[in-house]
């Protein structure tokens, strides 16, 4: 029976001819690329065939199987002898100091079982109040950087302490000409170790010409000349910024760079919102939009160059007011009112007399001559402003180190001696301080790396971290800052090495003072602050009292100032130097210190590098900043994501040609770039080879550009801006970008309103979101629930607060919580594909020209796509965005393994071992704040570069109360939960109540203006619990019917118009884009009714 | 530093004053033996120099009896009147001008510690056995009958196949296999026994399908039952690299637990002493009962002590590797001082009656999760007398109004929550 069809696949196969049958004989009809498989020779000699690899895999699958089974023998080894402050399991608390020539900051250090795990700011300490910023909070890190150098070096080889020490000696004995090179020492004791250095050379028949030459890489050399020559004090005074209820700044990044910014941050938080009386105002005019500019009240682009001629105009504005002579000025390149702020900020001045304060970053002597002039007549001296009580963090005039410079190219310095410095990398490259160092018969380098400078060195003494070693600050006159070991060094002399030893104590040894620096020190306290401070009698109690605060109080003896007072310089001379200085033509840049990277001596440091540009959001780069318009102008690429990198142009500055990307920066001055400094680092570590870039050689990779060489020495000061040329290199360049995006789109997200508003109260500016319910009734969103109650009303509730007001958007928060949760580093990639892995993050989002109310004729989608961009000059906002720990969470309905769940005490829960890494919570989440572990970050080879927790000794920073997550989990912020559960534990030993301020999560202990607060919102007597029944206060897309635990509250501009928050006035906050649009005009609708229905009532 | 030091040294010189008041106070008898025990024994050996010189010729080292008692009595009193006196003044200073406390012992007594140094009684020979602990009583009787009626039950059908077998031949020898056939059975007598059962298999296939099932649902059950003890160190009793036993310092010698494990009451773990900690005591007991000197003697590596000088070498100083028994799953944090000091736990109840234990320590109990939540299920808080709980138990007991409950377990106020323990 013949009942079978046949079916053929092709007529080849019908026909069935010979090509056919020879064609299909073989599996695969294409040729395989099986010789360039086998091309490689360990193949062709292998003898292992396919069953081998199968016996192999299915062995070691077994075997693994099996060895799982087996429990780990672990080891328990106690102390010998335990120190008696020791026990395991228990934090320490040391109080220290931190100075790296840049930023001064009082801190306490966590330590565990004698090691340091965390920085955090002294609260006792007056100056700072507990702030620190990201930069010193990271210095954790650099403790255990592998790239330390461990053994001294002789002309680059490793060798002895011995051996370094008398060839030293040698040359020394040699030497003419002595010259120790070093940042502002704010250390007395370290001043006299070199004072004594000093003492201690060449002998009578043949003295020693020795100078101690200090540089600031930042330098503040216009502030300290200018006060020269108008008080007779080369000094940099003190600010008061907490006394100033109208401060104005010209391109000073008070808040985060800016001499002793640690200070000015607190202080200036004192007066940002108005619950704590009046609230200051604030003015800044500058040429890239800095942290401190977002922060302004009012703020003014102006080039660089024009900074001098727009202080003459507030001279002149202030000087009409008072009463005293105008100056002859010029005319400045004026696209953003800048006239009519400066015409405002002088009659706030002049009618706060005695209460306001001008800074200016500028490093032109004749411009802080103007300032100067400006502050006397309005009355800050005294006041805001103590000039007989010197800054010592910032004391370099610039010139001495040029002629240092100069002195060393001609060979006259015979040995020079660099501590805190890295001059190779940051000294201007019209100065040719490499080929000048050269010419040094002996150079020594107290560097902790081998970099720039301490590779170029013919020795080099590795230093100590700080946090190994006993030192002192006096950062402010009339105060004594103590830092203390809170480990033993690291790197001490053992059979694998020679071991690091304290730079004082080094440069002692030179000169055969073998007295080590503790003892030098204790000398040196009980001769000069002993005898100026009254509050302790011996040095014993001052000594201990001050290793346990931090810090005491003392009144230095009187510099002796041999200038008399002289006579301000004539005011019009200055001017006329200011408008000299002032021309420039074409394109300028401006060269800034930025908030993550500050003068780059912690480049190695992943977190610094990984942490946000606090404007941009750029991770692992510097950039140059322009205005988007110029951007369009120039063809640049202006958005960026992952499959959207930026444009690379090449930049000349002062001859140094650099290759960077441009980002599109709002606010920038149009006409102007700004680059930060602190980039392109070489010979710091493997971190600093993570980046895209290519230092000079061309070869050796860095993260972003050096431009240093940038700076210019002008009229004897370090000048930081310059003209510039920029081409389109034509290349595309990836950027990894925290954020992408950059505006509010009119919702409610960072609730923003302006004094004036304010004062009408809450129902205008910061209403309650409504919605009408299932039945037609209209009612504020907390009143419509589909789910039950949470129980949260017994026991504890945790809650933040957090202040947009107060908030300066510094970014301290997010290391803070990295350092204390252990969040890994991802590397640049990684964020480029929005993987960084961040807690908390600081959201940054710029103004728009465009809104709903002034849309008019405007359709709805141009509406939408022009509230997209930024204005040109817009105000910034920073918000700083966690879990927020929804009473309603979305994310733990969507669990399917309950991995995410709700506390009694109001925590959404987060536990890695149970969750099994579907995302889903991820998805759900509104605030984006959940974070998705890709990879295994601690095992990874593609991370062992950039993360911290992947080599022995990098790994000894990992808090040991916190899991580190492995791969496939989810995490997100806890709230601190391992702090909360100490506190708690604490009060219930010692029976009693947990107090106010005793639990605070990581990023409040830090916050330099108390932005954020941390507590028990079940108890009445908290502060979170006060400062959230505040009027101020709202939820983040409250409408969304979340209820989170944390209260954001809203932000107050100090300003004369009148500021209706978007999203209020045209309808309730639209949260969810996505949302069915029905129900939402309804509730617009309805909204508005009850609005008016409010209003009638009142 | 040297205020620490200072400090440090006034600490030892308090706590060994106190340790003398304690002694004092605590016993007192004419016996010789007991006093020195009670008064003198924390400084002193007879025939080896301690805190103090060794004590065995005592009496013919001083010039005269009176003297000597009046300075055991009051040794700085006694400095002070007899300056000239220079074997007691050169004493004095060989021992690091440490003033022996001034005891409150009359003439007599001083005596009769005399005349037990003088003649002390032979010391007891150290006998060293191995430790073997005893067995546990078996309470639970169930696996012993259980036992018996399974080596009944073998032999009785032994005893049954052995006739059957017996039956087979004598019925081959008499009509053959035939009759063998006869009945259903078949020569299979020169067969092995593996063989035999094959035979015997294939031709009842009915037992074996039930066989086999039974044997696939005992497989799975093992396999089913040993996956929940991964993991589960229930017993875990590793040798240690000291032969310690808990039963002679905490049973016998009565130690409180946290003399040693200080740290459970302030720190999350309970810690291993440091080796200061056993040397403490150990300075003077060199010898113990069950190994005598042999263990001991690790101690002394391990703190670099030597005894023949009576000092501390710090660069012999080697901490000692002890294996750790309780180690906890990972992604756990679990904090002792919680459970001893708030929750008032006694050690017992997680570690077992620590106090019989012999050498090698061992695990008591499962530490897993369920084990854990457990407790916690049913322990109820000590909230009365903690301030901390006040408020608490006061909104508590409104939650609970309608079940009329006045104190809670650990789980009525959230002790079971996963952010309790997983962070």
């Amino acid at each position: 029976m013949n009942n079978s069809r046949q079916y053929w696949q092709s007529v080849e196969q019908l026909e069935n001819n010979e090509e056919f049958v020879a064609k299909n004989s073989d599996e695969f009809q294409e040729e395989l690329p099986l010789d360039k498989f086998l091309e490689k020779e360990e193949l062709s000699t292998s003898s292992t065939s396919r069953r081998d690899f199968l016996k192999f895999v299915g062995f070691s699958v077994t075997a693994a199987t099996l060895a799982a089974c087996e429990a780990p023998v672990m080891k328990s080894i106690p102390y010998v002898v335990k120190p008696e402050e020791i026990t395991p399991g228990v934090a320490n608390y040391y109080a220290s100091a931190y100075f790296d020539g840049f930023d001064f900051a009082p801190i306490l250090v966590k330590t565990r079982e004698g090691r340091p795990i965390h920085i955090e700011g002294n609260k006792l300490s007056k100056l700072t109040n507990g702030g620190v910023n990201a930069r010193v909070n990271s210095s954790l890190l650099s403790l255990y950087d592998e790239a330390r150098v461990r053994n001294p070096r002789l002309n680059g080889e490793e060798t002895k302490w011995s051996k370094v020490d008398k060839a030293v000696k040698a040359s020394l004995a040699e030497a003419k000409n002595v010259r120790v090179l070093s940042s502002s020492i704010a250390s007395p004791s370290t001043q006299a170790a070199i004072d004594l250095f000093a003492s201690k050379l060449g002998t009578e028949e043949a003295p020693v010409n020795f100078k101690h030459v200090t540089y600031d890489e930042a330098s503040s050399a216009g502030i300290i000349n200018a006060n020269k020559n108008y008080f007779g004090k080369a000094v940099v005074p003190n600010y008061n910024f907490d006394k100033a209820n109208v401060i104005v700044g010209f391109g000073a990044d008070f808040l985060s760079t800016w001499l002793n910014a640690n200070q000015y941050a607190t202080a200036y938080g004192t007066h940002r919102a108005p619950q704590n009386g009046e609230m200051s105002r604030h003015y800044q005019f500058e040429a890239n939009f800095s942290l401190t500019g977002t922060n302004a009240d009012i703020r003014g682009a102006v080039r660089p160059n024009e900074i001098g001629l727009a202080v003459i105009d507030l001279y002149n504005a202030v000087a009409k007011k008072t009463g005293n002579a105008a100056i002859k000025g010029a005319k400045y390149d004026d696209d953003n009112n800048v006239a009519s702020k400066i015409k405002n900020a002088a009659n706030d001045l002049v009618s706060h007399k005695g209460s306001s304060l001008v800074v200016c970053g500028s490093n032109d002597v004749a411009t802080q001559e103007l300032v100067n002039g400006i502050n006397q007549m309005i009355g800050s001296y005294g006041t805001t402003i103590e000039i007989d009580k010197p800054l010592n963090i910032r004391k370099a005039t610039d010139t001495d180190f040029i002629n240092l410079v100069k002195e060393m190219k001609s060979g006259a310095v015979d040995a020079l001696f660099i501590y805190g410095v890295n001059p190779v990398y940051s000294a201007p490259a019209d100065l040719g301080f490499a080929a000048a160092l050269a010419k040094v018969k002996t150079s020594v380098s107290f560097s902790m790396f081998a970099d720039e400078t301490g590779s170029a060195t013919t020795v080099l003494a590795p230093d100590n971290h700080y946090f190994e070693n006993w030192n002192d600050y006096s950062p402010v006159a009339g105060s004594i800052y103590m830092a203390q070991p809170v480990i033993r060094p690291l790197f001490s002399k053992t059979a694998a090495h020679q071991g690091t030893r304290q730079a004082q104590e080094s440069l002692l040894k030179f000169v055969k003072v073998k007295t080590s620096f503790y003892d030098f020190m204790k000398e040196n306290w009980s001769a000069t602050i002993l005898p100026n401070q009254t509050k302790y009698s011996t040095l014993e109690t001052l000594w201990n009292n001050t290793v346990h605060d931090g810090f005491a109080d003392y009144t230095p003896a009187p510099v002796p100032m041999t200038l008399e007072m002289t006579i301000a310089p004539e005011a019009s001379v200055s001017a006329s130097n200011v408008v000299k200085n002032s021309k420039a033509t074409g394109m300028v840049a401006e060269l800034y210190t930025e908030t993550n990277m500050g003068i780059g001596n912690q480049a190695n440091n992943p977190w610094l590098q990984e942490l946000p540009n606090v404007i941009t959001k750029v991770t692992w780069d510097n950039y140059v900043a322009m205005n988007p318009k110029d951007c369009k102008e120039n063809g640049y690429a202006t958005n960026y994501g992952q499959q959207l990198p930026a444009s690379l142009v090449n930049v000349t500055i002062g001859g140094s040609t650099v290759k960077l990307p441009v980002i599109a920066t709002p606010g920038q001055k149009v006409g102007a770039v700004s680059i930060a400094l602190g980039y392109g680092r070489t010979n710091a570590g493997k971190v600093v080879e993570q980046g895209d870039m290519f230092a000079a050689d061309g070869t050796t990779k860095t993260v972003g550009a050096n431009v240093f060489p940038g700076v210019t020495t002008k009229n004897g000061t370090l000048n930081y801006y310059a003209e510039v040329t920029i081409e389109n290199a034509n290349e595309e360049y990836p950027v990894g970008l925290a954020q992408t995006h950059f505006t509010e789109m009119d919702r409610k997200i960072v609730n923003e309103t302006s004094i004036a508003t304010f004062l009408k109260g809450k129902d205008t500016y910061n209403p309650d979101p409504t919605v009408v319910d299932a039945y037609g009734v209209t009612k504020t969103v907390d009143k419509v629930d589909l789910w039950a109650e949470q129980d949260i009303k017994n026991g504890h509730r945790w809650g933040m607060t957090i202040d947009l007001s107060k908030c300066i958007g510094c970014n301290a928060c997010v290391t803070s919580c990295h350092s204390e949760n252990n969040v890994p580093v991802v590397g640049k990639d990684e964020v480029r594909r929005n993987r960084i892995m961040s807690w908390l993050r600081v959201d940054r989002y710029f103004s728009s020209d465009m809104s709903k109310a002034t849309a008019g004729d405007t359709g709805t989608i141009d509406m939408y796509s022009q509230m997209e961009v930024p204005s040109e000059y817009p105000e910034a906002v920073h918000q700083p965005v966690m879990c927020q720990q929804c009473n309603h969470a979305p994310c733990e309905t969507v669990c399917p393994v309950a991995a995410t769940t709700h506390s009694d005490e109001g925590l959404n829960q987060m536990t890695y071992n149970r969750c099994i890494g579907t995302r889903y919570c991820a998805n759900n989440c509104p605030y984006k704040v959940r974070r998705f572990n890709w990879f295994n970050y601690v095992g990874d080879s593609k991370f062992t570069d950039v993360n911290p927790s992947q080599n022995d000794l990098a790994r000894m920073v990992l808090n040991p109360d916190v899991v580190v997550r492995a791969r496939g989990v989810m995490e997100k912020c806890s709230f601190c939960v391992q702090r909360i559960q100490t506190g708690k534990l604490d009060a219930k030993k010692e029976g009693r109540t947990v107090r106010d301020g005793e639990v605070e999560s990581a990023c409040a202990s830090v916050c330099p203006t108390n932005a954020i607060q941390f507590g028990d919102l079940n108890d009445n007597h908290t502060t979170v619990k006060k400062t959230s029944d505040d009027e101020r206060s709202y939820h983040l897309l409250e409408e969304v019917g979340t209820q989170p635990n944390v209260f954001y509250l809203t932000k107050v501009r100090n300003i004369d118009e009148e500021r209706i928050p978007a999203g209020i006035g045209h309808g309730a906050a639209h949260g969810d884009d996505h949302g069915d649009h029905g129900h939402e005009d309804q509730a617009e609708e309805a909204h508005v009714d009850s609005h008016s229905d409010e209003h009638s009532s009142h | 530093m040297s205020l620490k030091i200072s400090i440090n040294n006034i600490k030892v010189h308090l706590s060994v004053l106190s340790l003398f008041l304690v002694l004092a106070l605590s016993g007192y008898s004419q016996d010789g033996k007991n006093l020195f025990k009670a008064n003198c024994a924390a400084c002193h050996k007879i025939d080896k120099k301690l805190i103090g010189p060794a004590l065995a010729g005592v009496e013919d080292r001083w010039e005269s009896k009176e003297n000597l008692i009046a300075w055991i009595a009051n040794s700085g009193q006694y400095l002070k009147d007899n300056p000239g006196d220079s074997y007691a003044q050169d004493l004095f200073k060989e021992y690091n001008q440490l003033q022996m406390t001034a005891m409150p012992l009359s003439t007599a007594e001083i005596e009769s510690i005399l005349g037990y140094i003088a003649a002390p009684p032979e010391t007891p020979k150290v006998v060293i056995t191995d430790a073997a602990p005893a067995a546990a009583p078996a309470e639970d009787y169930t696996n012993v009958w259980l036992f018996a009626f399974t080596v009944i039950f073998i032999v009785v059908i032994s005893v049954i196949l052995s006739v059957k077998a017996s039956l087979k031949k004598i019925l081959l020898e008499l009509k053959g296999e035939e009759g063998l056939a006869a009945i259903g059975e078949i020569n299979d007598m020169d067969l092995s026994f593996y063989q035999q059962s094959v035979l015997w298999a294939n031709r009842n296939t009915k037992w074996m399908i039930v066989i086999s099932i039974f044997a696939f649902i005992g497989i799975l059950y093992i396999l089913w039952s040993s996956i929940w003890t991964i993991g589960v160190y229930k017993g875990y009793a590793p040798e240690q690299p000291i032969k310690f036993s808990h039963k002679i310092h905490a049973g016998d010698d009565g130690i409180d637990c946290v003399y040693c494990h200080s740290g459970a009451e302030k720190s999350k773990t309970g810690g291993i002493p440091s080796v200061n900690v056993c040397m403490n005591c150990h300075k003077g007991i060199e010898s113990g009962k069950l190994y005598g000197t042999e263990e001991i003697a690790k101690i002394y590596d391990a703190a670099g002590w030597d005894s023949e000088n009576q000092k501390y070498i710090p660069r012999n100083q080697d901490p000692i590797e002890w294996v750790k028994i309780h180690n906890l799953p990972d992604h756990v944090y679990f904090n002792h001082s919680q459970h001893v000091v708030v929750g008032q736990v006694d050690c017992k109840e997680c570690h077992g009656d620590v106090a019989t234990f012999e050498y090698p320590m061992h695990q008591e109990n499962d530490l897993t999760m369920g084990w854990c939540i457990e407790c916690h299920r049913t322990k109820e808080v000590k909230m009365n007398g903690n301030p901390y709980y006040d408020k608490l138990h006061a909104q508590l007991v409104e939650k609970y109004k309608s079940e009329g409950l006045e104190s809670f377990t650990v789980n009525q106020m959230g002790g079971i929550e996963c952010a309790k323990c997983h962070y």
